[in-house]
């Protein structure tokens, strides 16, 4: 690997996740520079989904070690990662359906709250929270939107409310579940804008994606899983060229008859 | 007011708490519980043993009670961490028969007999007469309407309506669900336990047949039929559930027909209750929006 000046903020250390006899992750070693958008792409099935489910504390691995900022966070439940600055997003969305997009956000922005029985107890529709969440939405591109319920949202709008969800926990890592499936052309587009606006503010951005053209563009670095192994990572231009990559995507290339 | 009315309104009284409470656990944080009427049973219980067996005052015994009431609710709460949904529902309703079983066969809570001569609070060295008892369970139903209006409007409560939509969404933004629900058991059984207080001491003498699984479902029916998920709903379901076997006396024998009845119309046709949300109450008072 190279050696990289900048702070590594994630690093995952030979993570294996076993589900009865199968292998969804078979010793996957990454390591995401603070400040990164890094891209992990792979076939279905290839294990990036058991991968976030891992570093959000969603699933503990059967073994390995997940490090954030340094410190050994393997196994915390996923509360503890919101607390201590992971957030993410679903592939399926997860909004808190009979909430507003408001509530939605301000559940988020109570994770300072919660642990505290006192403060658990205090009203929180003040002034000064909401104009905080306001500042997310107007972000995310939500402000419009704040007293409908989510679940009548457009799933375009619930993939921003769910990124504005994880921006409430004022998150250093955030991980993109295939945020950008299912949206339209400029939908998309609005979407990428808003991801590179998260890491100009110094926001680490891990993405699952199967668009490749948004992958490409956004990405600093990709890394390829197939079969709940890496078999690839670099910079875009290479990993596009990478064999293996082609025959995991493509298949391999019939030998001569 | 005549005596019966009195009667009738404190017992109107009991079960608006203990539909709040149920509502906190259902309403509020989405764990189902047909077992409600076992934290009821804790707290008459409770409160019976202190004032009979230990002779402590009043006041004393209330405190004690809602305390012991709090402790087991939370510990007859740990199941709701583990199982979900219609298997809660089963669990819940296993509680209440074990802890119907317990204060039948214990000889220590005074077995199928139940146990009488609880005291009735005083007033200085006068017993309270049943019109101050009704100001004081009013007192208290007030208190229960005042902690359910504060707990719906807090973080904790928003942290309980996102549990109660996506439990594993809202673990993945900084809510401990097991935190939250344990906190919505406490407070329901806190609500039981004064309930039960005012129970055993307005009859005077309580039996485990009191606190029946048909009771615990009553008090669901309170919940949904009113509306859960506020407070205006559970206080209106107990006021329409106790005063309709009163009004239809002549087919008492039927209650629980009613009471069924009543139950399977609201899930068909009105199932967030007469007061939930887009029920049939606000859409006859709200002008519609064009």
């Amino acid at each position: 690997m190279e050696t990289n000046k900048t702070k590594e903020i994630l690093k995952i250390q030979d993570i294996r996740v076993q589900f009865g006899g199968l292998s969804a992750l078979d010793g996957v070693d990454l390591t995401i520079p603070e400040g990164a958008i890094f891209g992990i792409v792979g076939p279905n099935g290839a294990g990036k989904t058991t991968l976030f489910n891992v570093i959000s504390g969603i699933l503990s691995p059967t073994a390995g070690k997940v490090y954030f900022n340094g410190k050994d966070v393997t196994g915390n439940p996923p509360h503890v990662m919101a607390k201590i600055g992971i957030g993410r997003t679903f592939q399926v969305v997860r909004p808190f359906s009979s909430l507003t997009v408001l509530d939605n956000v301000l559940a988020a922005y109570g994770e300072r709250f919660y642990s505290n029985i006192v403060l658990s107890f205090k009203n929180y529709r003040k002034k000064v929270y909401i104009e905080e969440v306001d500042k997310i939405l107007d972000e995310t591109g939500l402000l419009d939107f704040r007293d409908r319920v989510a679940s009548t949202l457009p799933l375009g709008y619930q993939r921003r409310l769910e990124i504005a969800r994880a921006l409430a926990l004022s998150p250093s890592v955030i991980l993109l579940d295939e945020s950008f499936s299912g949206l339209s052309f400029s939908e998309m587009d609005e979407l990428s804008e808003l991801v590179l606006n998260l890491n100009k503010q110094g926001i680490t951005v891990l993405i699952i994606e199967h668009n490749m053209p948004i992958t490409l563009k956004l990405c600093q670095t990709i890394s390829v899983l197939n079969y709940g192994k890496k078999i690839a990572e670099g910079e875009p231009d290479d990993i596009v060229h990478d064999p293996l990559v082609i025959e995991a995507y493509l298949g391999k290339k019939r030998g001569k008859v | 007011m005549s005596s019966y009315l009195v009667t009738l309104l404190i017992t109107m009284g009991m079960y608006i708490i203990l539909a709040l409470g149920l509502n906190i656990i259902v309403g509020y944080a989405g764990q189902i519980s047909l077992g409600h009427a076992a934290f009821w049973a804790i707290g008459a219980y409770s409160f019976a043993i202190l004032t009979t067996k230990f002779s402590l005052s009043f006041v004393l015994s209330g405190i004690l009670a809602v305390i012991i009431t709090v402790f087991i609710g939370v510990i007859l709460g740990l199941p709701s961490l583990r199982v979900k949904e219609d298997f809660l529902a089963i669990t819940t309703i296993g509680i209440n028969f074990i802890v119907q079983a317990v204060f039948k066969y214990t000889p220590f809570f005074g077995g199928a007999m139940g146990i009488g001569g609880i005291p009735f609070p005083k007033w200085g060295d006068n017993m309270f007469t049943n019109t101050q008892f009704f100001i004081l369970t009013y007192i208290m139903v007030f208190f229960a309407m005042l902690v359910s209006f504060i707990f719906k409007r807090s973080w904790a409560g928003l942290a309980s309506s996102a549990i109660k939509d996506d439990e594993l969404a809202s673990d993945m933004v900084g809510i401990d669900p097991r935190r939250f629900k344990i906190l919505a058991f406490a407070l329901g059984s806190a609500y039981a336990g004064i309930a039960g207080i005012l129970y055993a001491s307005f009859m005077g003498f309580i039996s485990p047949e009191d606190f029946s699984f048909a009771v615990s479902v009553a008090i669901l029916s309170m919940v949904m039929v009113g509306g859960e998920n506020t407070i205006v709903g559970p206080t209106f379901g107990a006021i329409l559930l106790i005063s309709l076997p009163e009004i239809f006396r002549p087919i008492q024998d039927y209650r629980m027909l009613l009471y069924g009845g009543l139950l399977l119309i609201m899930m068909r046709f009105q199932p967030s209750g007469f007061f939930g949300e887009g029920g049939i109450v606000w859409r006859l008072i709200k002008p519609k929006k064009s």
